[in-house]
């Protein structure tokens, strides 16, 4: 009995006696600091240097303007970066190299940047030779004056647009992880002669436009193919059989610039979005007598009709999910024109929107949790993004008019990225396109001349 | 007679003979009606039977409520986001002004703090560990001081009474010093919070890091260890560089020194 009290009397106080040497072991207190507050990355881009001789490339001035702009205008759009002014720079890019001294003879140095308060670096130099450009361009992290990306690339002088973009994507999609939308396009409705309007398609950032259409009529609702090679557009085109003018479906072949009639039923043919396998395209068909929703193969065949009523009613604009289970669309069955959201086989139609007076044009972002759309209150348009389900609402846009009024903000369209929406605006007065970052906090104007736009659908991914 | 005549009573209207036929008038028109009722009755049917109307939808009612659309969320200019991250809305208690009124010697911002300093605030770090150590080798003299007493305990033959639940020093903390340690606590995740910014584009990412801070008495980082990287040296980089700038972070409270000195602690970034 001894024994064991005395044992017990050594285990208790070695036990006693260890606390504080297991203190002294112990894991520090933790703490979550929680959300980082989010900043754009000061960034310094010189002008891209020429590495050639000027006598062989006589135009290299404006190619070298045209790259350095594209990469700079890209890389502004993309709200990631804040550019450092020249003027702040303590050394001359036009005498150092393109890589870091001292590993590179010449090179620039690192310890010249830090004190701009550069946190990323771009050195580029192109050369030309025989109407082919070269253009290696490099990228900097230069807090640990680490080199995080490094390309060359070439192609004619004259895609020099198409390298820049190119470059644009390649940053942020070593920063990122994500893919760049920088070689992405938009189709759109423009303004003609005599109130006509055709189809036209241009780089993201409104340059390199191209005429699509030459109906001399009016075309409406542009929609891309998911692999972006075919637009479905509708055409009044008149009817010589008939003698009557009927807007008709049409998908066009960007690539062979064919064209095939999809669906010219009596009335409306419009408001045509693919299916993710490209198989179908949905529509709004008005043969019926009141507008709704069909799906129709790609060939014009099999027509099925989706929504019917209630009576009176108009089911009209449908958009489908990337993933190909849900179509949003608008209808006024309710009284006021609002968004909805059924199957792809036209069931289980739920209301998603309640509030304002009048909601239109829905259309999914590519991830397929969020729906942006183009709300009415107030005697004027905004663009408004909420989930899938319709909560967590938040408007996009707001813009005065010259004359002080209210401006429309109206046919919103996702970037294939995900953190754009392009939409149209009157707020100088005519329908030109803006985009606005997904979380409201940057607009951009992306035409700037004397034409009308409208319904701008973004394309997917190009490249 | 004239009057008589006058005053004569007045005899019933006597039936005539077109009475019957008025009879035989309403009873062919009842006929007449519900044979016309009977023909459109059975249109009806047929109607029904042979062309179908459309069934009528009645959709699930719903409660609408009449709401307006959400303004735009105006976000404020820099230079305000600025004004209000160097002047926090929530002022600090008078009593806390005093510690930071001690600390006249310590630099504002981290990045003014000489590196001289930091050596004198490092020794001083080293004397507070080997006081600590010093602590500890004092404590294993106490135990085997107590082994001895134990053995002698057994050779006494006696139980020794087990010493209940007695805080000793650097056990968990009870009391005054638990409350001060939360106390303390809450607040330093939203001080380092403040100072720690996050490249956009790293805004959807999942990465997270962890590093452990020693502080000195006065709050000064005297140590940081990435303990967690986050695989991104970006976003590590700036985590370290939000410690930097945090520092030098709220003085700990005075029994607290040697815990937040010898163990530190741990930050996640975000979590």
């Amino acid at each position: 009995m001894k024994n064991l009290i005395a044992s017990f009397s050594i285990f208790s106080l070695a036990f006693f006696f260890a606390l504080p040497e297991a203190k002294t072991q112990q894991s520090p207190v933790y703490i979550k600091v929680g959300e980082a507050n989010l900043k754009k990355s000061l960034i310094a881009m010189p002008s891209f240097q020429f590495q050639g001789t000027p006598v062989s490339a006589p135009g290299f001035a404006k190619t070298g303007k045209e790259l350095f702009d594209t990469v700079s205008n890209d890389l502004s759009a993309s709200t990631y970066f804040e550019f450092i002014n020249q003027g702040a720079y303590l050394e001359d890019p036009a005498t150092t190299g393109l890589k870091p001294a001292p590993g590179t003879p010449g090179g620039f140095s690192f310890e010249k940047w830090k004190p701009v308060g550069a946190e990323f670096l771009i050195r580029a130099g192109y050369r030309i030779s025989g109407g082919e450009l070269t253009v290696e361009a490099y990228l900097y992290f230069v807090p640990q004056a680490k080199q995080v990306l490094a390309k060359v690339y070439k192609a004619s002088v004259a895609d020099a647009r198409t390298v820049a973009h190119t470059f644009a994507n390649d940053v942020v999609k070593e920063l990122t992880g994500q893919r760049g939308m920088f070689l992405s396009k938009l189709v759109t409705v423009r303004s003609a002669e005599k109130g006509q309007k055709e189809i036209f398609i241009m780089d993201w950032d409104g340059s390199n436009v191209k005429q699509v259409t030459s109906h001399r009529s009016i075309t409406q609702s542009p929609a891309w193919s998911p692999d972006g090679k075919s637009i479905a557009y509708t055409w009044f085109a008149w009817h010589s059989n008939h003698k009557v003018t009927n807007a008709d479906l049409f998908v066009y072949e960007l690539g062979t610039g064919k064209r095939f009639v999809v669906s010219y039923q009596k009335g409306i043919n419009s408001g045509a979005a693919f299916t993710p396998d490209r198989k179908h395209i949905l529509l709004t068909i008005s043969s019926g007598g009141n507008p709704d929703i069909y799906r129709i193969t790609t060939e014009g065949k099999s027509p099925v009709r989706l929504t019917n009523g209630p009576k009176g009613a108009m089911n009209v604009e449908p958009a489908m999910s990337p993933d190909g289970r849900k179509i949003a669309f608008s209808s006024d069955r309710s009284g006021r024109p609002m968004i909805y959201v059924m199957d792809s086989d036209g069931s289980n139609i739920k209301r998603i929107t309640f509030a304002g007076e009048y909601n239109a044009s829905p259309r999914w972002s590519p991830d397929g949790k969020k729906i942006v759309f183009a709300g009415h209150e107030k005697s004027h348009f905004d663009i408004f993004v909420m989930n899938a389900d319709g909560t967590n609402m938040s408007r996009l846009t707001s813009a005065k008019k010259p004359n002080g009024k209210m401006a429309d903000n109206e046919d919103p369209s996702f970037s294939p990225d995900g953190r754009h929406v392009v939409f149209v605006s009157n707020r100088t007065g005519i329908n030109q396109l803006y985009m606005v970052s997904v979380d409201g906090e940057t607009e951009r104007r992306i035409t700037f001349d004397r034409h009308e736009y409208f319904r701008p659908n973004w394309s997917p991914f190009l490249d | 007679m004239n009057q008589a005549s006058v005053l004569r009573p007045r005899t019933p209207p006597q039936p005539n003979a077109s009475a019957p036929k008025g009879e035989d008038d309403f009873t062919r028109y009842v006929g007449i009606s519900v044979a016309f009722h009977l023909l459109l009755l059975a249109c009806l049917t047929m109607r029904a039977v042979f062309y179908p109307s459309e069934p009528m939808i009645l959709d699930r009612a719903i409660r609408v409520d009449m709401v307006g659309l959400p303004d735009k969320v105006k976000t404020l200019p820099p230079e305000i986001k600025e004004a209000i991250k160097d002047n926090p809305p929530a002022p600090k208690p008078v009593e806390e002004a005093k510690p930071e009124a001690k600390k006249e010697v310590l630099p504002d911002k981290p990045k003014a703090v000489p590196i001289d300093n930091k050596k004198v605030n490092l020794d001083k770090a080293k004397q507070k560990q080997d006081s600590a150590l010093k602590r500890l080798e004092a404590l294993q003299r106490i135990e085997s001081q107590m082994k001895e007493s134990k053995a002698k305990a057994q050779a006494n033959a006696k139980p020794q009474a087990v010493r209940g639940n007695e805080v000793s020093p650097g056990s968990a903390l009870t009391g005054i010093a638990k409350i001060e340690n939360d106390s303390y606590l809450t607040d330093l995740d939203e001080h380092v919070k403040k100072y720690w910014d996050l490249p956009n584009f790293l805004a959807n990412s999942t990465l997270s890091a962890s590093v452990v801070v020693y502080l000195n008495e006065s709050g000064i980082v005297i140590k940081k260890v990435l303990v967690k990287s986050s695989g991104n040296e970006i976003f590590d980089d700036s985590v370290m560089a939000s410690i930097e700038k945090a520092s030098p972070f709220p003085a700990p409270p005075k029994r607290l020194v040697n815990v937040f000195m010898v163990d530190g602690i741990q930050l996640g970034f975000p979590d």
